[in-house]
């Protein structure tokens, strides 16, 4: 077994595309992490000149100066009181034209971070499904077979060593986004909430597994249907199509059994979602609101472990029985 | 029905191959297809074995279910007397084959995509480089797999076999698509290793490939055994003579006389008779007539072939007797 993994593992090591899809791997969380820290630079002296510039300009405006007389004969209607001070009301500052988000632990983590964990898991699935439909596409599975002719060591084999590149590069991956996000934070000497890293690590651990499991979830599914094409189309057509479908025709209650939706909800640690009923018109005093429901993390997991024990167990008793091209 | 583990009677020790009333169906849109029908079959140790029949027959069916690529649906096969596909691990390590076109990974070179299959079964690099250097690919083991020839990916996949040190060689219609020089080549390479002591199955349509390389033969058509034994018995001698003399008309009616049909064939003579060559030397030289040339007419491999399916199309033949 373990020959056969280092073989699988070798093979991996070789073929170009999953090299390709390896350092995308490494890229995509740096790329994020760059527009994130982009977007939330601090202000420039530059930025601030040109911000103080824009204000003066508008400020020199008549419209300007003629609002400032209508609020000071007025203040009610600005609502104010007679002590309002309408100049500093109303005349342009520069603060105005300093509008941009600042890095926080607690936005990266909800927005950037399960992009990076979305895309990492998509590009598993496309490694764990070229991976081994290129096997299948060149018929060098049954050359393989020749060699070792036990079916299920070589399924574990090729599915250990998907699941392997899957947990290393996934860590690798969120290792270098969320230290990236360290360097940004400690630089700008950003405050952290008590209890945030800990947060960041236990989502993080749990978005590597994510990321392993959906690039052996390709894995799997390929040695099922022995076609990258059909298990990229099913893919796609599950994470997007059929959710769409799936809503339409059942509702939104119908997002408790989706794919995408128990993903997040094992990512994030839960995952809320809004179902309208008539009790939603009513005004709800205390209690829970009932219209807001929860898949929790464990019927998140509970979820993703039963898709992914049908489709292995499938995929496993599909490759041990059916004969090979 | 799955087939039985146990295969019992014959003589397991001296058959390395053996098969008794295997069967495949395959089920489709149009019914079941029936591709091998009750087969057995038996190939000794040793030498060449050559698998006979037209494309369809069966062959590949046949050994993709002694390899554990397909499973019959009812019957029993052993390899070295094990029961397969129950023990194939057991065995495998003594096989290699090369089943239908050579599959490789294309963008590996020769060498990477040899050294991926010896490492699975623990063979080392230098064992790559023997099995390279033996078909001749020493030289262009590092280009990739997708600019090699044909005949190129024929030996490195004849090159992957030999990287287990097979005692049963398993090869499937391996000249199919390489060029004169090729075929007399794998020829040659199969001959040499049937020579060494390796039993070699070789599947073939070319009838001339299987009278010249094997020593025994077996014989399918419809999925069905048709004949099966040494090459020499099965072309063995028809009942007819040819014979060159200087008087013709005399030696015919020589052997008119003694009960004998001749006829003329150009300068010569065909003589049917069941009674042996000795017994027309002695009616001619009775009669003064002394012969030059007596030569037993033997029926080739295609003859017997043709009889025995009847009518099923074979597939292409080589042109003329050029791959001696």
């Amino acid at each position: 077994m373990k020959n056969l993994l280092l073989v699988e593992l070798t093979r991996l090591r070789w073929r170009r595309a999953v090299v390709v899809l390896l350092v995308a791997c490494l890229l995509v969380p740096v790329a994020i992490c760059l527009g994130a820290a982009w977007n939330t630079r601090p202000f420039s002296d530059a930025d601030v000149a040109e911000a103080e510039r824009l204000a003066q300009f508008e400020a020199d405006q008549p419209y300007i100066q003629q609002e400032i007389e209508r609020c000071q004969e007025n203040p009610e209607m600005y609502g104010g009181g007679p002590d309002v001070d309408c100049v500093e009301m109303i005349t342009p500052s520069a603060a105005n034209y300093l509008y941009r988000q600042t890095l926080d632990v607690g936005s990266v983590l909800d927005n950037e971070a399960t992009a990076v964990v979305s895309l990492l898991a998509v590009v598993l699935l496309v490694l764990g499904t070229t991976f081994v439909g290129h096997d299948w596409n060149t018929g060098s599975i049954s050359n393989q077979l020749l060699f070792e002719p036990r079916r299920r060591r070589v399924w574990a084999a090729k599915g250990l060593a998907v699941l392997l590149v899957g947990l290393v590069v996934g860590a690798l991956a969120l290792l270098v986004f969320w230290g990236a996000v360290g360097v940004l934070v400690a630089q700008r000497d950003i405050a952290v909430e008590p209890g945030q890293w800990a947060v960041v690590r236990n989502t993080a651990a749990r978005g590597v597994l994510l990321v392993a499991l959906s690039g052996f979830l390709g894995y799997a599914l390929t040695m099922l249907l022995r076609s990258t094409v059909a298990t990229l189309a099913i893919g796609l057509g599950v994470a997007a199509a059929g959710s769409i479908a799936v809503l339409a025709t059942f509702g939104e209650g119908a997002q408790r059994w989706l794919l995408p939706t128990n993903a997040y909800a094992v990512l994030d640690n839960g995952y809320e979602y809004y179902v309208w009923s008539p009790a939603c018109d009513v005004m709800v005093q205390g209690g829970t609101d009932p219209c807001t429901q929860t898949i929790s993390l464990g019927a998140g997991a509970t979820y993703l472990a039963v898709v992914l024990a049908v489709v292995v167990v499938a995929s496993l008793v599909s490759f041990r029985r059916r004969d090979l091209p | 029905m799955r087939a039985r583990a146990r295969v019992r009677g014959g003589r397991m020790s001296e058959t390395v191959i053996l098969t008794r009333g295997l069967r495949k169906e395959f089920s489709g849109r149009r019914g079941t297809h029936v591709a091998v029908d009750d087969l057995d079959l038996a190939v000794p140790a040793g030498g060449v074995h050559g698998f006979l029949g037209p494309n369809g027959s069966g062959k590949t069916t046949t050994i993709r279910m002694l390899l554990g690529l397909a499973a019959p649906t009812s019957g029993s096969m052993a390899l070295f007397g094990e029961p397969v596909p129950q023990r194939l691990p057991e065995v495998m390590d003594r096989v290699g084959a090369v089943v239908e076109s050579p599959k490789f990974a294309p963008n590996f070179t020769g060498r990477q995509n040899l050294r991926l299959l010896a490492a699975s079964v623990g063979r080392s690099t230098s064992d790559v480089d023997e099995a390279l250097e033996k078909v001749g690919l020493g030289q262009r083991s590092d280009d990739r797999y997708r600019a090699y020839s044909l005949g190129m990916k024929q030996r490195l996949a004849i090159a992957a076999t030999l990287l287990k040190k097979p005692r049963l060689l398993i090869l499937d219609e391996p000249t199919n698509g390489l060029d004169p020089a090729g075929i007399r080549e794998i020829r040659d390479l199969v001959k040499d290793l049937g020579a060494s002591g390796v039993t070699v199955l070789l599947s073939s349509h070319i009838l001339a490939e299987v009278q010249q390389v094997c020593d025994s033969v077996t014989i399918i058509g419809h999925g069905r055994l048709l004949a099966s034994g040494r090459v020499q018995e099965l072309v063995a001698a028809t009942g007819a003579y040819r014979i060159v003399v200087e008087r013709p008309e005399d030696a015919t009616r020589a052997l008119e006389e003694a009960g004998l049909t001749a006829a003329a064939d150009g300068d010569a003579l065909v003589v049917q008779t069941d009674r042996p060559g000795s017994e027309i030397s002695r009616v001619l030289g009775e009669a003064g007539v002394w012969l030059d040339e007596l030569t037993p007419l033997r029926a080739d491999l295609e003859s017997v072939f043709l009889d025995l399916t009847e009518g099923d199309r074979m597939g292409a033949m080589p042109s003329g007797e050029d791959y001696r």
